[in-house]
């Protein structure tokens, strides 16, 4: 086992985790779709509280900002927008089997996951872990402009495609009301 | 006793895992989305504790890259819904079963 591993939780971590875990059973759970804009936003919010602990101070002011400022923002926007009314079937209605397997093989996936990282980080390479990194800014800059040249372009094309798609769909829906 | 590095790969896979789930059998079409979030923050956390734990910024330049794409994808959809909801009056996606092939 490395050094790593066997450093304790503090108990920061314990509450953030927890409400991390908990806000997401919240998302799956409710019926009110509000209610599961609401606790997304928490769930984002918790995780940013995880990146600071874990020490990447960048990731998770990034995390605020984009995550729980502008997406989740959006989806508790589209909701109220949209007034969607709390149903009394969450689920897919009449397949309860369905429902359940589904449930059961997420708890199967969980498990599997969890095997794989566990003799992974067990037998992870010692020399190649180093626990007093600090991640700062510079050094994510510097891939984007050497190793990630490409997929940063690539990434830069992609939200350009995804404006000008946004736009193409509000001007369609201009249009088919003119008609 | 747990230690840190696992405690927040044991989130992350339980993050993932209710991801899972909720995208696959949730009926309102946002909420689905919703569950597209939670996997994506899950896969984010896994990236940025493998990252710090080897030492590099490996991990957060890719966090950014999954940032930036599920930025884009709920911008797209989201608009998408409007539309849809607008058409119909109502995102169940059950109803939308004659867009399978």
């Amino acid at each position: 086992m490395n050094l790593v591993f066997t450093e304790a939780p503090g108990l920061l971590v314990w509450l953030a985790s927890f409400c991390a875990v908990l806000l997401s059973l919240v998302v799956l759970l409710s019926a009110n779709p509000v209610v599961s804009a609401i606790a997304l936003m928490g769930t984002l919010f918790s995780t940013a509280g995880l990146y600071f602990l874990i020490g990447n101070y960048f990731m998770g002011s990034i995390q605020i900002l984009v995550y729980a400022g502008a997406i989740a923002v959006l989806f508790v926007f589209i909701v109220m927008l949209l007034d969607l009314r709390p149903s009394l079937l969450r689920f897919i209605p009449g397949r309860k089997i369905y429902v359940a397997s589904t449930g059961f093989a997420g708890g199967v996936l969980a498990l599997f996951l969890l095997r794989v990282i566990w003799q992974q980080t067990t037998y992870a390479n010692s020399a190649a872990i180093n626990p007093d990194f600090q991640m700062t800014a510079q050094q994510i800059s510097e891939h984007f402009v050497s190793k990630y040249q490409f997929a940063f372009q690539a990434a830069g094309l992609l939200i350009f495609g995804a404006i000008l798609g946004a736009i193409v769909l509000a001007r369609s829906h201009l249009k088919g009301e003119k008609q | 006793m747990i230690s840190q590095a696992h405690l927040i790969l044991l989130v992350a896979v339980i993050l993932f895992s209710v991801g899972t789930v909720t995208f696959l059998t949730k009926r309102n079409a946002v909420v689905a989305l919703m569950g597209i979030e939670l996997m994506l923050n899950g896969i984010n956390l896994v990236l940025l504790q493998a990252g710090q734990l080897h030492g590099n910024a490996e991990g957060s330049s890719l966090m950014l890259f999954v940032v930036l794409v599920a930025a884009a994808e709920a911008a797209l959809a989201l608009s998408i819904f409007v539309i849809l909801f607008r058409k119909n009056g109502m995102l169940i996606l059950e109803n939308y079963r004659s867009m399978k092939g």
